[in-house]
């Protein structure tokens, strides 16, 4: 009784361990296949190792630990030759009998008996192609060689190369810093780091500057003419210049950022520029009258109620009146001139060639127990700077005068 | 016994194209495809200006066969009957009685000489008898001979009063051949074996039967199924809307190959298999009258056209393309 074709399919199909089903072969079909995908996957395993040459190297290089080192690269070069055979092979499993073709030459021929395996027998075509099969000439290891040619190495090799040059020439790579935390080594590079860190009392002072500063620009919200100043202080934008005028309220909000400002703060001099009095009071030297030398003679601003600057200034502390305030140098009234004197007033902005200052004769200290000497001794000090040298000038001329005209 | 049948295949298809050979001058390679389409058992359109031996190719193949012919000459004013035949009102003693009459299409060899002069309407006539094998007239069926083929002419120059093939009718040829103006020196041996006194024809080297013989052996010729979908992969590539079509055929083409373009290959290549001696198909079977096969398939866009593609571009574009398929 004739086989069915179910019968003959399940005889002529195995399974093999991955599950896929094939068709069983002629055992030269299978000697040439199994002689194909061998060569499959040692191309395969070749081309892995090819690549996986200078990357071993490189891990090589890379890592200190010599025997971790040769376990990894070991172990990358194994990896990749078994990924790359497996490919190969799987790869070839399919395309084995068109190889097969190519190498002996024979044209589809592998191909058609593969595909017409299961069909019956009785055919007297198929049967002539089926008898053919045990004949065939197997791919020999020359012909796969040839037709199937090994990676070229001469690039894996040349990498290789190259890699162990540039770590010749490096030298091994240094470790992370942060990693070698052995402090009984005595390596300096954690205490170089740890006195490079800011400490904890830095850190606070920057904190409370950047939250002054932050207090300080709230303080100037809302005042159109004060918003460069409030940009600077923020950081958002270059040192400003103070405008010729300002409203008694946005003075007392400089005065209020001010406050604000975190002591030592090296930004209180730049906005204090805004502010004449103050910017007189944080730059003039006269402030430090002490400082000066000399014979205790010194130059202060007067807390006088009846100095016209400190009225300014408290009246401004007290809400002051909304006109601007004018800080033009007061013309020289003659007739004041007789009026006692109980201090001097310097009015105008501060610059480093004190051309705008002026003295304001309104109210003058008397000379009293000045002497010309200790003027000069003041004046001529290398630490003086000029503008104040030309302030003294100015007051010297002025009290020679006085005296030329028999007052005082 | 297969290796005899394919020796003698092998061996009458040579005679057979010898004897062609022997009277058609300079055109090796469109005697080889009309042989190839007579033993596909398929039909064969000849192309050529004047004067290249479309006829006298058809001819020669029937006189070589001896194979009955039928010679149909396509003017505007020829008539389907004029081709099926139609039933006649015969007087008779006994009373009068309808008689179907064949047209030249009962026979073994129609000769449709430039083909592209008839209209669409008598060109159409043709359509189930070249696809059926039978012709229905009157409701009734009339079956043609087995061995029947349609070789047509057509030329390719002359526009006036001609009327393009239609696509349906195109795709029934198996093969397109072209032939090509002769070299000098071969129109110097037309001119010597035809200006004497004998008339040159040529010898009749088969019988009918051989050649139903030769092409059941084609047919027994074994394709792996491996082959025929890279042939079909190739056939679908040559159409504008598959995914796999190259760049000039979406652009230049409306419409590909189709079905009876994979056939045409498979039995074209089958044919070729056999005179390398083979009982199998092998791709460069396929692949060896694939220029053939497709070149009066395909329908041209107009960019197509404006662009000057032809089929030798359609057919590299696409053997590109597969083969980076892989």
């Amino acid at each position: 009784m004739p086989a069915s074709d179910s019968q003959i399919s399940s005889r002529s199909r195995r399974r093999t361990p991955t599950g896929l089903r094939v068709p069983r072969l002629e055992p030269r079909l299978r000697a040439g296949r199994a002689r194909i995908l061998r060569h499959c996957s040692r191309r395969g395993a070749a081309s892995g190792i090819a690549i996986g040459l200078p990357l071993a190297t490189i891990i090589w290089l890379t890592d200190h630990d010599p025997g971790r080192a040769a376990f990894t690269a070991i172990g990358v070069g194994l990896l990749l030759a078994t990924v790359f055979a497996s490919r190969q092979r799987r790869r070839a499993a399919t395309l084995w009998p068109r190889i097969w073709d190519r190498i002996i030459g024979s044209q589809s021929l592998i191909e058609t008996i593969l595909d017409r395996q299961q069909q019956p027998a009785g055919n007297p075509w198929l049967d002539a192609l089926r008898a053919r099969s045990a004949h065939l000439p197997l791919p020999s290891p020359t012909a796969l060689r040839r037709h199937l040619p090994a990676p070229d190495p001469r690039p894996s090799l040349a990498l290789t190369a190259t890699a162990m040059l540039i770590g010749a020439v490096l030298g091994p790579f240094d470790p992370i810093p942060e990693v070698q935390l052995n402090q009984d080594s005595g390596s300096t590079s954690v205490a170089q780091i740890s006195s490079e860190l800011p400490t904890d009392e830095q850190l606070r002072s920057r904190q409370q500057r950047i939250r002054g500063r932050e207090d300080a620009a709230l303080a100037l919200a809302g005042r159109p003419a004060l918003e460069p100043l409030a940009r600077q202080i923020r950081g958002l934008s270059p040192a400003t210049t103070a405008p010729q005028s300002l409203l008694p309220r946005d003075l007392q909000a400089v005065q209020a950022a001010l406050q604000r400002l975190a002591a030592g703060d090296p930004i209180i001099p730049e906005v204090a520029l805004w502010n004449p009095l103050l910017a007189l009071d944080s730059r003039s030297p006269m402030v430090t009258s002490a400082a000066l030398p000399g014979d205790g003679a010194s130059l202060a601003l007067s807390t006088d109620p009846g100095n016209e600057a400190v009225t300014r200034s408290t009246a401004l502390a007290d809400g002051g009146s909304d006109r601007p305030t004018d800080l033009s140098p007061t013309p020289f009234d003659p007739q004041l001139s007789a009026a006692p004197i109980d201090s001097i007033q310097l009015a105008g902005t501060a610059t480093d060639d004190a051309s705008d200052l002026r003295l304001d004769t309104s109210v003058v200290t008397p000379p009293g127990e000045e002497s010309a000497a200790s003027w000069d001794r003041v004046r001529d000090d290398p630490q003086l700077a000029p503008r104040w040298s030309r302030v003294i000038d100015l007051y010297q001329l002025w009290i020679r005068g006085k005296e030329g005209s028999g007052g005082g | 016994m297969v290796d005899d049948a394919v020796q003698r295949f092998c061996q009458q298809d040579l005679q057979l194209r010898e004897a062609l050979g022997a009277v058609i001058f300079g055109q090796p390679d469109a005697v080889d495809g009309a042989t190839c389409a007579l033993l596909a058992g398929g039909h064969l359109l000849l192309v050529g200006v004047p004067g290249t031996g479309k006829t006298k190719l058809a001819e020669s193949l029937a006189d070589s066969t001896g194979l009955s012919r039928g010679r149909i000459q396509f003017t505007p004013d020829l008539l389907p009957a004029d081709i099926l035949g139609g039933e006649t009102l015969l007087p008779g003693s006994s009373g009068d009685r309808v008689e179907f009459r064949p047209g030249p299409v009962f026979t073994q060899l129609l000769i449709a000489d430039e083909i592209n002069r008839g209209t669409p309407r008598t060109q159409s006539a043709l359509l189930e008898a070249m696809q059926e094998y039978s012709v229905t007239i009157s409701s009734h069926r009339h079956r043609l001979d087995p061995l029947f083929s349609v070789i047509a002419t057509r030329n390719p120059i002359e526009m006036e009063g001609t009327y393009p093939l239609p696509e349906a009718q195109r795709d029934r040829f198996l093969l397109e051949v072209q032939l090509h103006s002769p070299a000098p020196e071969v129109l110097t041996r037309i001119a010597a074996a035809t200006t004497i006194e004998t008339q040159m024809t040529a010898t009749k080297v088969l019988e009918p039967k051989q050649i139903e013989s030769m092409r059941q052996t084609v047919r027994r010729v074994i394709a792996a199924d491996s082959v025929i979908d890279r042939a079909a992969h190739w056939v679908a590539a040559t159409r504008p809307e598959d995914p796999t079509a190259p760049e000039p055929v979406r652009r230049g083409l409306r419409l590909g190959a189709g079905a009876r373009a994979l056939q045409a290959l498979i039995l074209s290549g089958k044919v070729e298999a056999l005179r390398n001696g083979r009982t199998h198909l092998d791709d460069e079977d396929w692949k060896k009258w694939r220029h053939e096969v497709i070149r009066h398939r395909l329908v041209y866009s107009l960019e197509g056209e404006l662009d000057g593609l032809g089929p030798e571009e359609i057919v590299s574009a696409v053997d590109r393309a597969v083969a980076h398929q892989g």
